[in-house]
C-alpha cells in the first residue's frame, strides 16, 4: 500500500508540474559575447524571469550569435531546419538587409502593440537603420558612436591643442610622429587604424549616404568616398607605404579593443575608436592621460559628424514564440533597465531619455558619445542587401591605396566593377 | 515445379552457395553500415546535389531556381575569381616542388647515422600535431616585421626583412614558408622508402664505379620515386584547397589587396558570407575538375619517371 500511495502522489506531483509548465512559455535567446557584455544580457534575462511568471527566458551564448565569427552559419542552419531560437541578439546591424532579403528574419511591426514596446520610445536614427523596404527587422539594443582619442601628455609636450578640423589633425599628426633611424617608433596618427574604417571616413567626407542611390544602385566612387581616399593617400605619400605597413604590422592588435591597443601602448598619439574603448583604457591602463573630441571634419564638412551603429534584437523566421520574445525585448527596452545595461557595458542606450539616467556619463568618452548621438550629422551604414560585399570591396580598395599599389580613382573604379558584376 | 523450391525441400548446392553469399554480404554490409550510411547521406548525396545547385541560383532559404550555365558564365568574367586562380597557381607552383625537394633532402639527412637522429626525427614531426590555426597564429609573430624572429635573424646578417604578411608582394611567399613547416609528414614516408632500398643495389653501383651523386640519381631516386609521386599528388591537391592559414592571417578577407584570396577562400566567401550557394557550388565543381585533370596528367607523365617494379 505505501508503494501505491507513493506512486499516486508522484503521479499527482508530475501532473501538477506539467500543468504549471504548460502555463509558462519557455523561450530561447542567443547572445553573442562572453562577460562582461554577455553577462549583462544574462542578468536582464534573470530579472525578467523573476519579474513575471508567464515567460521563461533561457539565454544561450552563441559566438556572434551564429551570424558572424566562429559560429558563422549556425543562425542560417537553424532557420533552414526550423529549429530556431525565439530571438537573437546580434553585435551590429550590417547583416540585417541581407538576412531580411533572404527571408530569414521576421518583420517586427506586427508585434509592437501586443508586446507594449512603443517605436516612438526608440531613437529614430537607430531604429530606421534597421528598416528594410519599410519594414522593421531589428530593435536597437545598445548603440555606439565613434570619436577621436588623443594622448594629453603627448599633446602637452608638443604644445598642441586637440584638433577640430582635419587640417589641424594632419598637422598634429606630423608633429607627434617620432622616428628612430629608418623605423617609425611612434606615429601621430594613422587614419585607418582601429575604427578608421572606409565607411567611417567616407561618411566624414559626406560619402556614406551616397554609397547607394535612390534606385538601390551601389556607387562606391562617389565624390565623398573618393575625397576620403585621396586624403588617406596623402598619409601614404608623406610617410611612405612601406614604412606605414611595417609599423602597423608590428604594433599588435589594430582592429579591436584589447590590452595591446596601440593608443593604449603609446604607439600612436591619436586614434579613432568607440566610447566602449574607454572601458578598456580604464581596465588596462588606468593612469593613461587621454582626452576625446569629435572626429575632425574636412573643408566643407560638418562638425560633430560620426558613424553610429547599434546591436540589434532579431527574431528569426520560424520563431515559435515571437510575441513572447518581443515582450522580453520590450522589458529590456524600458528606460531604467536600458540605462542600467548601458552603464554595465559602456554603451549608449538607444531608448529616448535613458541616456540621461546613465551613471557612466562622468566618463569622458561616454559623455561625448552621448552628445554626438543627438547630433544631426550622424550617419549609419547604407541599408542594402549588398552591404557585406560593399564593405569587402571598399576595404580592398582602401587597402590598395594604403599599400601604395593603386591610385584612389583606380582602386574605387575596380571596386565598382566588382560590385556591378556580383549583382 | 522444381525440387529445390518449397519450404521443406533441401537446398541445392548452388542455392546454398548463393544463400551463403547473400548472408555474408548482408553481414558485411551491416558491419560497414555506420560508414556506408554516413557516406551515402553526408558525402555522396551532397556531392551530387552540389552539382545540381551549381546550375541554380540558391541562397539556402528559398528554393533553388534553375539558371542553366549562368553561374559558370559569370565566373568567366569575375575578376576576383581569376585573381583567386592566379594566387592558387602561384602558391602551388612554388610550394609543391619546394616541399618535395626539402622533404627528400631532409629524409636523406635523417637517413644518415648521425648523433641525435631520433630526437630530430621526432622534432621534425611535431609541427604536424599543432593545429593549423595555432600554427598560423604562431607564424604571425614570427613574421612580425619589427619584433618578429625572422626579421631579427635577417637583421643579424645585415638584411632589412620585408613586411611579410602585411605586404601583397610577400604575403603568398610567407604562406608558402608556413606550409614548409609541415614537411615532416612527407619526410617520414620518404624515410621508410629510403630504408627499403635494397643494399645490394648500392654495392653493385659501387663496383661499377658510381660516386655519391650517381648512386643518388640512378639508385636512390628511382627506388623512392613512387613515394615522390604520392607526395607530389597529395601536395597538389592540398595546395589547390589551401584555406586555413590564409583565412587566419587575413581575417577571412584574403588581404592585403586580395593577395591571399585563394580559390577555397573565395569559394567560402561566396557561399557562407554572401549566400551565393549556386555560385559557390559551380566553383567547387570547377575545382574538382581541375584537381582531377591535373592529377591525371601527373599520373600519365609519371610512367616516365616512376619505377614500380623492384624485381
Amino acid at each position: 500500500m505505501p508503494i501505491r500511495k507513493n506512486a499516486f502522489s508522484l503521479a499527482l506531483s508530475v501532473a501538477m508540474t506539467l500543468g504549471s509548465a504548460q502555463a509558462v512559455t519557455n523561450i530561447t535567446v542567443w547572445y553573442p559575447w562572453g562577460p562582461p557584455d554577455g553577462q549583462a544580457v544574462v542578468d536582464r534575462a534573470n530579472e525578467f524571469n523573476a519579474a513575471q511568471s508567464d515567460i521563461h527566458v533561457n539565454a544561450v551564448l552563441v559566438s556572434g550569435s551564429g551570424i558572424q565569427g566562429t559560429t558563422q552559419g549556425k543562425f542560417l542552419t537553424s532557420v533552414t531546419s526550423g529549429q530556431v531560437p525565439d530571438a537573437v541578439l546580434y553585435w551590429g546591424q550590417d547583416v540585417i538587409p541581407g538576412l531580411a532579403n533572404l527571408g530569414a528574419l521576421e518583420p517586427l511591426d506586427g508585434y509592437f502593440a501586443g508586446s507594449g514596446l512603443k517605436p516612438a520610445t526608440i531613437n529614430p536614427a537607430a531604429l530606421n537603420a534597421m528598416k528594410v523596404g519599410g519594414k522593421t527587422y531589428g530593435i536597437p539594443q545598445m548603440s555606439s558612436d565613434l570619436m577621436l582619442y588623443y594622448n594629453k601628455a603627448m599633446f602637452k609636450a608638443a604644445g598642441l591643442q586637440p584638433p577640430r578640423t582635419l587640417a589641424e589633425l594632419d598637422a598634429a599628426a606630423e608633429k607627434l610622429t617620432v622616428k628612430n633611424g629608418n623605423d617609425v617608433s611612434r606615429m601621430g596618427f594613422i587614419p585607418w587604424l582601429q575604427q578608421g574604417l572606409p565607411l567611417v571616413w567616407s561618411g566624414i567626407f559626406g560619402g556614406t549616404g551616397k554609397l547607394v542611390d535612390a534606385s538601390g544602385k551601389v556607387n562606391v566612387s562617389n565624390s565623398g568616398t573618393l575625397k576620403a581616399l585621396q586624403w588617406e593617400a596623402k598619409y601614404v605619400q608623406k610617410y611612405g607605404a612601406a614604412n606605414l605597413t611595417r609599423f602597423i604590422s608590428s604594433i599588435g592588435s589594430t582592429t579591436g579593443s584589447s590590452a595591446s591597443d596601440p593608443f593604449l601602448l603609446g604607439k600612436v598619439a591619436m586614434e579613432v575608436n568607440g566610447q566602449w574603448h574607454g572601458n578598456y583604457l580604464k581596465r588596462y591602463k588606468p593612469d593613461l592621460d587621454y582626452g576625446v573630441v569629435p572626429i575632425p571634419y574636412p573643408v566643407g564638412g560638418t562638425p560633430n559628424a560620426t558613424w553610429i551603429n547599434s546591436n540589434a534584437w532579431l527574431i528569426p523566421k520560424g520563431s515559435k514564440n515571437p510575441l513572447a520574445a518581443m515582450k522580453f525585448i520590450a522589458f529590456t527596452s524600458q528606460v531604467a533597465v536600458s540605462a542600467k545595461h548601458a552603464d554595465a557595458v559602456y554603451n549608449i542606450s538607444p531608448i529616448i531619455g535613458a541616456s540621461k539616467l546613465q551613471k557612466t556619463l562622468d566618463q569622458p568618452a561616454v559623455k561625448l558619445a552621448n552628445q554626438l548621438f543627438g547630433s544631426k550629422n550622424v550617419f549609419t551604414s547604407p541599408v542594402t542587401p549588398q552591404i557585406l560585399n560593399l564593405q569587402n570591396e571598399l576595404t580592398t580598395a582602401f587597402e590598395a591605396v594604403q599599400q601604395g599599389s593603386s591610385t584612389p580613382e583606380a582602386a574605387l573604379a575596380a571596386a565598382q566593377k566588382n560590385l556591378d558584376q556580383s549583382k | 515445379m522444381s525440387m529445390t523450391v518449397g519450404p521443406s525441400a533441401p537446398l541445392s548446392v548452388q542455392a546454398r552457395k548463393r544463400k551463403k553469399f547473400w548472408n555474408s554480404l548482408g553481414l558485411g554490409l551491416l558491419f560497414v553500415s555506420p560508414w556506408l550510411i554516413g557516406f551515402l547521406t553526408l558525402t555522396l548525396y551532397p556531392f551530387f546535389s552540389s552539382l545540381y545547385y551549381s546550375f541554380t541560383s540558391y541562397n539556402i532559404l528559398s528554393p533553388a531556381r534553375w539558371i542553366g550555365l549562368e553561374n559558370y558564365q559569370k565566373l568567366m568574367s569575375d575578376t576576383k575569381f581569376m585573381a583567386s586562380i592566379g594566387n592558387t597557381l602561384y602558391y602551388t607552383v612554388i610550394a609543391v616542388p619546394l616541399g618535395v625537394v626539402l622533404a627528400v633532402s631532409l629524409a636523406l639527412l635523417y637517413n644518415q647515422k648521425l648523433p641525435g637522429n631520433r630526437l630530430f626525427r621526432t622534432l621534425m614531426y611535431v609541427p604536424l600535431i599543432v593545429p593549423p590555426v595555432a600554427t598560423a597564429l604562431l607564424w604571425q609573430w614570427i613574421f612580425n616585421p619589427q619584433v618578429g624572429l625572422l626579421n631579427a635573424l635577417l637583421a643579424r646578417i645585415g638584411v632589412v626583412g620585408p613586411t611579410w604578411l602585411g605586404d601583397p608582394h610577400w604575403s603568398k611567399i610567407s604562406l608558402i614558408i608556413i606550409a614548409q613547416w609541415g614537411v615532416g609528414g612527407s619526410v617520414l614516408l620518404l624515410l621508410a622508402a629510403l630504408q627499403d632500398v635494397p643494399r645490394p643495389l648500392y654495392e653493385a653501383a659501387e663496383i661499377d664505379g658510381a660516386n655519391l651523386w650517381h648512386k643518388f640519381v640512378h639508385v636512390t631516386l628511382p627506388m623512392i620515386s613512387p613515394v615522390v609521386l604520392f607526395i607530389s599528388i597529395t601536395g597538389i591537391i592540398n595546395s589547390f584547397q589551401v584555406f586555413t592559414e590564409a583565412f587566419i592571417v587575413s581575417g577571412g578577407e584574403g588581404g592585403p589587396v586580395n593577395s591571399t584570396l585563394f580559390y577555397s577562400l573565395y569559394l567560402f566567401q561566396q557561399g557562407f558570407r554572401y549566400f551565393h550557394m549556386g555560385y559557390a557550388s559551380a566553383m567547387a565543381w570547377l575545382l574538382f575538375l581541375a584537381v582531377l585533370i591535373v592529377t591525371l596528367i601527373v599520373f600519365r607523365t609519371s610512367a616516365r619517371w616512376v619505377i614500380y617494379d623492384r624485381s
